[in-house]
C-alpha cells in the first residue's frame, strides 16, 4: 500500500444515518440476483419433478442419482473453470480436445499389459505416482502456452484472440489424443476405476453435508441480523440449501456421495475461494467488465489472463482423470462436445458470455440442468438426439431470460 | 515534465511541452479540443508513451511506462467519461488495482481484505463531505452518470498521492456535487497534493487553482497567475487570436 491508510473516522450523528442508508438499502439488483436464482432454481425443479413423473419415479432414485453425480462432476468442473476465463470476456472452446489429449497421455503411460501366458495379474508400465504428475504438467504446459500466445496477440490488437487460439487446440487437440493413444479404450489402472465406482458412506457423509448446510443457513442468517443482506436477498440462498441437501441426504440412505462429486465439489469450491476473495478475482471481474479502466486503474490486464488460463489447465487435467474414472478406460475418443456444453452449462448458470458476471457455483447449477435432461432423456429411452434439441431450446431461453430480467432492472434504476 | 512530445503516425499531437507543478497547488489545464490537453496527461499517467521529453518528480525520471507504474509513483488520475467498471461495486471501483490485502500468509496468497477495502472507501467518501446516494454494493452500470462520476473523484482521494489529475471531473455533475468536487480539489491541495484540473468550466478553473497553463495545437501557448489573469485573456491564448470577440468567451464557457 502506498501512501496514508485513511485516517479512522468518528462519524457524527448526521453521518451515521446517511451511513446506515448505505449500508442497508436493498437496491434493485439484489432482487435481480433474486430472480436469476429463482429461475435456475425452477429450471432444476421442473426438470426434476417432470422426469420424476414421467419415468415414473425412476428419476430420484439413489441409483440413478448416483450417475447423475458422476456426469455432473465432469460437466461441473469443465464448467466452474470456463466460468473464470468467461468472467473475463475471454473464451475456452478447446476444453474438450485438451481434456481428451490429457486422458490419452495418462492413458498411454498407465497402460495395463495384460500377459495372457502367465498367471501375473496385470501391471501398469508408469506407475501412478509419477505418470499424474506428468500428466498435470502437459496439462498445465498446454495452459501457459496458450494464455501466452492470447496475450501476445491480444497486445497486437487482435479482438477474439481466446477465441482463435482455443478453436486451434478444438481442432488439434483431438487429433493428438489418437495419436498418442491409438488404441479405442485402454484399460487404466485399478485405483483409477476406484474412483468413479467409490463413494463416500452415507454415515460419514450425512452428518458433514448437514452441518456445512447449516453453517451456510447460519451465516445467510447471520449476515442479514447484520444488515449486510437483505431479508429478500438470503430467501433464495435457504432454498439452494433446501434444494441442495434433499438429493444428496437420498443418496447417503443408500449408497453414499459418488466420490467424483465430492472430487468437483471441491473443486468449484476452490475456484469461488480464487474468484471472490483474492486479487486476481477482483481483477478478472474488473478485466471483463470494463478492460480499459482496468488497465487505466493498474490492473495488469495480461497476467489476469493468463492466470485465468492457467486455471484452465488444472482443469484439463482433473477433468481428464475424472474421464479415466468414470469409463475405468482410455479412450482418445472422450470430451466431445464439452467445451460447448461447460459454456452453455456456465450460460444456463446464469454467467455472462459478454464477460464481468457470473460465479462458478451458478455454471456447476447449471451442469445440473444439462447432466438431468440428458438423463432423463436416457431413462425414457427417447433419441438422443432430442435431448440436444431441448438443451438447445433450454439454454437459449435461459439466456433470453436473464437479459429480459437485466433490462427491466435497469430500467427500474435508471428510472 | 519537460519538453514531451508525441507523435502519432505523422500527426504531431504534442510538441514540446514543459509543466512544472509544486506541492500544495492546483494548476488548471485548458485549450480548445484537441490542443493536446488529454494527451498531455495520459503521458503523466503513464497510458501513453511519449515519443520524446520526460517526466521527471521530485528531480527523479521515473520512466513510467504503465498506469500501474504511475498510481505507485504517486500520482493518481480521475479520467475523463467516468471509467469505472460497470459490473463492479462502490468499494471494488474505488479500491481497483489498489485492493486491500489480508494480513499474513493469506494476505501474500492474494486474498483481500474486504472490510478494510471497505473501509477505505467509506473514510475517502466522508471527506468528499457526503453519500453518493447509493449503496457501497451496487453495482456502477446501474447508478446515474453524476453518481459515477462521484465514484470517479471519490477513487483518487481515496489513496493520497503526489499528483492527482481530474480531467473534467465536474463535467456530468450538478452544482452542488460540482461544488463538493471543488472543495475536494482545496482539500487535496491543503494536504500537500499537487492537482492538474482539466476543465472547460472556466468558474471552476478560476475559482480554484493557483496557475493556469494553456495548450495550443499541441504546444504551450502560455501560463499565468490565477489572480493576475483574466478570462478574456485566457480564451484569446486558447485560439490565439489578439482579437477575442465576447462571444468567443461564453462559447468558451
Amino acid at each position: 500500500m502506498n501512501g496514508a491508510t485513511p485516517a479512522t473516522h468518528t462519524p457524527t450523528d448526521a453521518e451515521g444515518r446517511a451511513l446506515e442508508f448505505l449500508e442497508k438499502e436493498a437496491g434493485p439488483e439484489s432482487v435481480l440476483e433474486n430472480i436469476q436464482l429463482y429461475g435456475l432454481l425452477g429450471a432444476i425443479l421442473a426438470t426434476a419433478l417432470v422426469f420424476q413423473f414421467l419415468t415414473k419415479g425412476i428419476f430420484l432414485t439413489p441409483e440413478n442419482l448416483f450417475d447423475l453425480g458422476k456426469q455432473v462432476a465432469i460437466l461441473g468442473v469443465a464448467a466452474g473453470g470456463v466460468t473464470c476465463v468467461l468472467i473475463m470476456g475471454e473464451f475456452d472452446i478447446s476444453t474438450g480436445g485438451a481434456v481428451a489429449f490429457i486422458a490419452a497421455v495418462l492413458g498411454a503411460l498407465m497402460i495395463q499389459r495384460v500377459d495372457i501366458t502367465s498367471s501375473v495379474a496385470a501391471t501398469e508400465s508408469v506407475p501412478g505416482w509419477i505418470a499424474l504428475p506428468i500428466g498435470l504438467g502437459v496439462a498445465l504446459t498446454m495452459a501457459v502456452v496458450t494464455g501466452f500466445v492470447i496475450t501476445r496477440l491480444a497486445r497486437q490488437g487482435f479482438k477474439t484472440a481466446s477465441f482463435i487460439v482455443t478453436l486451434a487446440g478444438l481442432i488439434g487437440y483431438p487429433a493428438l489424443a489418437i495419436l498418442v493413444l491409438p488404441n479405442a479404450a485402454a484399460p487404466t489402472p485399478p485405483y483409477i476405476g476406484a474412483l468413479g465406482r467409490g463413494a463416500v458412506p452415507g454415515a460419514i457423509a450425512a452428518p458433514v453435508i448437514i452441518l456445512f448446510a447449516a453453517l451456510a443457513a447460519f451465516s445467510l442468517i447471520r449476515s442479514v441480523r447484520s444488515g449486510r443482506r437483505t431479508r429478500g436477498a438470503a430467501v433464495p440462498g435457504l432454498i439452494v440449501i433446501g434444494v441442495v441437501l434433499f438429493p444428496l441426504l437420498l443418496l447417503c440412505t443408500s449408497k453414499g456421495i459418488p466420490l467424483m462429486l465430492v472430487v468437483c465439489v471441491a473443486a468449484v469450491g476452490i475456484l469461488e475461494i480464487v474468484t471472490q476473495m483474492t486479487v486476481f478475482g477482483r481483477h478478472a471481474y474488473a478485466v471483463g467488465g470494463n478492460r480499459v479502466d482496468a488497465r487505466l486503474a493498474g490492473v495488469n490486464v495480461t497476467r489476469t489472463i493468463k492466470i485465468g488460463f492457467l486455471i484452465m489447465g488444472f482443469v484439463y487435467f482433473l477433468d481428464g482423470v475424472l474421464y479415466l474414472a468414470r469409463l475405468d478406460a482410455a479412450s482418445p475418443l472422450i470430451g466431445r462436445g464439452l467445451e460447448l456444453q461447460s459454456i452453455a452449462a456456465a450460460a444456463i448458470g446464469g454467467v455472462s458470455l459478454a464477460g464481468g458476471r457470473g460465479r462458478p457455483y451458478q455454471a456447476l447449477l447449471g451442469a445440473f440442468v444439462i447432466v438431468g435432461l440428458a438423463n432423463g432423456f436416457n431413462l425414457l429411452n427417447l433419441p438422443s438426439l432430442w435431448q440436444n434439441v431441448v438443451t438447445g431450446i433450454v439454454l437459449v431461453a435461459a439466456v433470453w431470460f436473464d437479459v429480459a430480467v437485466r433490462n427491466r432492472v435497469n430500467q427500474l434504476v435508471v428510472e | 515534465m519537460r519538453n514531451i512530445g508525441k507523435f502519432y503516425g505523422h500527426v504531431e499531437a504534442l510538441r514540446g511541452v514543459n509543466l512544472t507543478l509544486g506541492k500544495h497547488e492546483v494548476l488548471g489545464l485548458v485549450g480548445d479540443n484537441a490542443a493536446g490537453k488529454s494527451t498531455l496527461m495520459k503521458v503523466l499517467a503513464g497510458v501513453i508513451p511519449p515519443t520524446t521529453g520526460e517526466v521527471l518528480i521530485e528531480g527523479k525520471d521515473l520512466h513510467i511506462k504503465t498506469p500501474l507504474e504511475a498510481r505507485l509513483a504517486g500520482i493518481e488520475t480521475a479520467h475523463q467519461h467516468y471509467a469505472l467498471c460497470g459490473n463492479l461495486d462502490v468499494v471494488a471501483n474505488v479500491c481497483l488495482g489498489r485492493e486491500a490485502r489480508r494480513p499474513g500468509i493469506l494476505g501474500r496468497l492474494g486474498f483481500i481484505d474486504k472490510r478494510v477495502m471497505r473501509e477505505q472507501t467509506v473514510a475517502s467518501l466522508h471527506e468528499f463531505s457526503g453519500t453518493i446516494g447509493s449503496t457501497l454494493h451496487r453495482p456502477t452500470e446501474m447508478m446515474s452518470g453524476g453518481q459515477r462520476q462521484a465514484v470517479t473523484v471519490v477513487r483518487v482521494a481515496a489513496f493520497a498521492a503526489k499528483i492527482v489529475i481530474m480531467d473534467e471531473p465536474t463535467a456530468n455533475l450538478g452544482a452542488r456535487n460540482a461544488a463538493r468536487v471543488l472543495d475536494m480539489i482545496r482539500m487535496l491541495r491543503d494536504r500537500g497534493c499537487a492537482v492538474i484540473l482539466i476543465s472547460h468550466r472556466f468558474n471552476d478553473i478560476f475559482e480554484v487553482t493557483d496557475r493556469i497553463q494553456v495548450l495550443r495545437t499541441g504546444q504551450v501557448a502560455g501560463v499565468r497567475r490565477t489572480t493576475e489573469t483574466s478570462q478574456e485573456e485566457i480564451v484569446s491564448l486558447m485560439f490565439g487570436g489578439a482579437d477575442v470577440s465576447p462571444r468567443m468567451v461564453a462559447a468558451a464557457e
